[in-house]
């Protein structure tokens, strides 16, 4: 890496050099039982230059050719940009719990088989799949001003899945838990919400109207969640697409609607004081008590829209920065989800759906499946509703919302939030 | 590669092994978006890796790495073998393959990288202009261009070396329209294996794709509820990969006794006129190929025949255990990955009625087209259409959006009322399994025509 920012300094090219390694294990059961064992090493690196106001991109996994990665970046370098690469920033940032980087594939491997015999003592009738994984990275960023940065991440994260048949009737259940510290794995806790889940749906019951409140789990969130992160990157308002682009600083939502992106959070995934691009990252108000906070950029899209970059830059792999988020926290409400419940005559909790994001996101229209949902009846669970859709538009359904609980889950390390309960939405049954 | 081979298969003879293999593979990839007026992205990028996979008694021990010379092979091996070795449980076995040697080379007429990347650049910047200088009311668009060379390396322990080569291509055009607060998008998608020319002369997709983003403006939501609908031919093909084309992938079945029952051979799925086929082996498309990535030469499946569920797609694995006869749908997205059952090009065979004859006896129903894409959970799937028309009376009538169905296995795939006789493929779309997505597959359908069929909505 080294050698490439000197080459470039010796062509008087501004450029990054950004580099990942790799080293994970993961353990697989099917259908009870365990079945194979995989470990993988990665390492590649990316070369951004910056030439007469133009960016060139080139990278390489596996292979290391330092004249190769130069020459393409070079060729490559078309795309008109204002961005200045920042100066100067050096630092270390590190997730790195040393007793879970230290834990044995025998410890994952009984780690699955303690929770699959969990699951079949109580259920001996389902089939369980499991699938353990560790996973260590590095990343390190270099640039011709001076920027070096390393991130050093270590986690683990365990996804369980059980299905059940009867007759013709299938039920799935998925449960996932990602952590950064060994002594935060909770699987009894885990598996308890999927017990949960599988004595709910003896019985198969519809709503006795077509517009009902429905409250979405942690789990299901991300539906309402997906129109206003979409909306609100720095691309799609470079695109002039954002329908939230003429709402900032403006009461948009309901008040009681907080959603806040804290790289700074330590016990989200995504904790980072630098971004992918050399930027110290900064805590952003997307909604501040339904007020339109913040857009996220990256160092180039920022220079476009002539704004101030937020330490948003983000790569997938090996790919070029674009606007990312970090950690997303969702402020919680008053009542308990047992509480918000029991307040309605009827009331269907999502957890699962299937066909998110599948359409116009930016509208924020959605109709969705539920694959895993729950009727309570004056705080009664009656059983499950399947072959159902829900639908309605996430900026509307977060304009008005009844209650958000109490309490919060983590979801897949890097979204922490309540339970969100709409008034009202259409849910189409199958006659 | 002729010393790596030589590691790997010593090292196996020493340790005794039942099966192993090695992949190795090497890409090169070139991708360019727009994003607006605004020039997104140009760049390339170049990829090197393998795996070796073993079979211990019980379990399967697999490495994934980048780093390939004989002495780091050999320490690959091993962990493989070790981890295969950790595995303790139910006995596991597969189908074994005779020796084969081969070399494939699928042609591109107009080979991709021989086109210059200023070349490639103008083409979409072309397509770009054309959208957005259509109408004001364009607010914005995206061209998203991907092709990728890949050379794959397969040795195993049973003789099997087989080299194949492919260029695999695919773009988007995305048009976005905005009229106050309300933004609507339209994309065309496409793929192929067969070069840079099925990325040409798409100027008149570059338009239609503007014209519809507007159109998509004034089209009132769909109301929800249930329909006779009509699906045109992509909708239709990812319909049928969805709502059936999953559930006939082996390893969902293999190890579950219940399922097993529900998905027998022999069982009634649909009407008599239903015809379903899975086709690695057809020319020309993204989903084909001549030899899976365990080696296994590929063929056509028939996945329903007359109605009846009449064959199912396999692994090695999957096939020793069902004692079915094994089909080559074992594929990998990458070297990162083992492979899994996965589906190739997946189609309806064509039936007896024109379009008009589907539609002409409906009252009221809709015809929804074109994908936005689908999931499925085995017995319950949905699947979303770009837009959709009301049908009434016979006639096509006014537009809707947000079209999005949801089916029942057992109970949708009896309710296709009528297969059309106008059978065409798409070549846009990824399929998603496992973790690994997008991978290449294309599906392929006639306009179909299904009653009782729930529509989400407001």
């Amino acid at each position: 890496m080294e050698e490439l920012i000197r080459k470039l300094k010796d062509e008087s090219i501004e450029g990054d050099v950004f580099s990942r390694r790799g080293v994970s294990t993961l353990v697989t059961f099917e259908a009870n039982k365990l079945k194979s064992i995989e470990s993988s090493e990665s390492s590649g690196v990316s070369l951004r230059v910056v030439m007469d106001k133009k960016i060139g991109y080139a990278s390489q996994y596996g292979i290391y050719e330092p004249e190769w990665l130069l020459d393409k970046a070079k060729a490559t370098a078309n795309i008109e940009t204002k961005l200045k690469l920042p100066e100067g920033l050096k630092m270390r940032e590190e997730s790195y719990d040393e007793s879970l980087d230290g834990v044995s594939i025998e410890y994952l491997t009984n780690l699955g088989k303690g929770i699959v015999e969990k699951i079949l003592n109580s259920y001996p009738e389902v089939i369980c799949n499991v699938e353990i994984s560790k996973d260590k990275g590095e990343t390190l960023l270099v640039n011709t001003s001076g920027v070096n940065c390393i991130r050093k991440k270590v986690s683990l994260g365990v996804g369980v899945h059980i299905n059940r048949i009867k007759g013709t009737d299938m039920l799935d259940v998925y449960e996932e838990i990602t952590v950064k510290r060994l002594d935060n794995i909770d699987t009894d806790r885990l598996v308890s919400k999927m017990f949960y889940a599988l004595n709910a749906s003896e019985n198969i019951v519809k709503p006795s109207k077509s517009q009902v409140p429905v409250i979405f789990t942690p789990k299901a969130v991300y539906v309402l969640l997906l129109p206003i992160i979409s909306a609100l990157s720095g691309k799609i308002l470079l695109m002039g697409a954002s329908p939230l682009q003429d709402k900032v600083g403006k009461l948009f939502f309901d008040k009681k609607f907080t959603l806040i992106d804290d790289p700074a959070n330590s016990e989200g995934l995504a904790k980072t004081s630098f971004d992918d691009e050399g930027m110290p990252t900064k805590t952003l108000p997307l909604v501040d008590s339904g007020v339109v906070g913040e857009f996220y950029f990256d160092l180039h899209t920022a220079s476009l829209l002539g704004k101030e970059a937020n330490g948003h830059g983000f790569r997938g792999g090996l790919s070029q920065p674009s606007p990312g988020l970090t950690n997303l926290i969702i402020n919680p409400g008053d009542s308990s989800i047992k509480d918000i419940i029991s307040s309605f005559e009827e009331v269907i909790v999502v957890d699962q759906m299937m066909g998110v994001g599948q359409g116009n996101i930016l509208s924020g229209e959605f109709s969705v499946n539920i694959h895993l949902g729950f009727l309570y009846r004056k705080g009664e669970v009656v059983g499950r509703v399947k072959d159902s859709m829900v639908a309605g538009n996430a900026y509307k359904a977060l304009s008005n919302i009844a209650a958000l609980s109490s309490e919060r889950e983590w979801i897949e390390g890097s979204l922490y939030t309540p339970y969100i309960c709409i008034p009202e939405l259409t849910v189409v049954s199958k006659e | 590669m002729e010393e790596i081979k030589e590691v790997f298969l010593k090292l196996s003879k020493e340790k005794g092994i039942r099966y192993g293999e090695l992949r190795i593979e090497e890409s090169e990839v070139t991708s360019i978006s727009f994003r607006g007026k605004e020039l997104e992205e140009l760049s390339v990028s170049k990829s090197r890796g393998g795996n070796i996979r073993i079979l211990g008694r019980y379990g399967w021990g697999f490495v994934s790495f980048n780093d390939i010379d004989p002495k780091s092979i050999r320490e690959y091996f091993e962990q493989a073998y070790r981890a295969s070795n950790l595995i303790v449980g139910e006995e596991l076995d597969i189908e074994y393959s005779v020796p084969i040697v081969d070399k494939v080379v699928i042609p591109m007429s107009k080979d991709f990288r021989g086109v210059p990347l200023d070349e490639k650049k103008k083409l979409l910047s072309e397509y770009n202009n054309i959208m957005l200088s259509f109408s004001p009311k364009i607010q914005s668009t995206q061209v998203r261009y991907n092709d990728r060379f890949s050379k794959k390396y397969f040795i195993n322990t049973e003789g099997i070396d087989v080299v194949q080569e492919r260029g695999d291509l695919s773009g988007v055009l995305v048009a976005l329209a905005k009229e106050g607060d309300l933004v609507e998008q339209y994309h065309y998608s496409l793929g192929g294996i067969e070069g840079f020319q099925i990325i040409e002369g798409l100027h008149d997709k570059a338009l239609h794709t503007a014209e519809m983003a507007v159109k998509l403006l004034s089209a009132p939501v769909v109301k929800g509820g249930e329909y006779t609908v009509v699906l045109d031919q992509r909708l239709a093909g990812v319909f049928i990969h969805e709502a059936f084309g999953h559930l006939s992938e082996a390893d969902h079945v293999y190890e579950n006794e219940k399922l097993k029952e529900l998905m027998v051979i022999g069982k009634k799925f649909g009407p008599d006129f239903l015809n379903v086929v899975d086709d690695p082996t057809y020319q020309g498309l993204r989903g084909s190929y001549k030899y899976d990535d365990e080696g296994i030469p590929s063929k056509k499946t028939y996945l329903i025949r007359n109605g009846v569920l009449s064959g199912r797609l396999h692994s090695r694995e999957t096939a020793k255990k069902m004692g079915e006869p094994i089909t080559g749908n074992a594929r990998a997205i990458n070297y990162r990955f083992q492979p899994i059952v996965r589906m190739s090009n997946t189609y309806i065979e064509p039936g007896n009625y024109s379009f008009e004859e589907l539609i002409s006896d409906i009252k009221y129903g809709i015809y929804a087209v074109g994908a936005y894409g689908g999931q499925t959970s085995m017995e319950m799937f949905t699947f979303s259409a770009q837009e959709g028309y009301i049908i009434e009376n016979g006639k096509i009538g006014d537009m809707v959006r947000d079209v999005v169905l949801t089916g029942n296995v057992f109970i949708t795939l009896q309710n296709i009322e009528g297969v059309g006789n106008d059978l065409k493929f798409s070549q846009g779309g990824g399929c998603g399994k496992g973790g690994q997505s997008p991978l290449p597959v294309s599906t392929g359908s006639p306009h179909i025509r299904i009653r009782n069929v729930v529509i989400g909505g407001r």
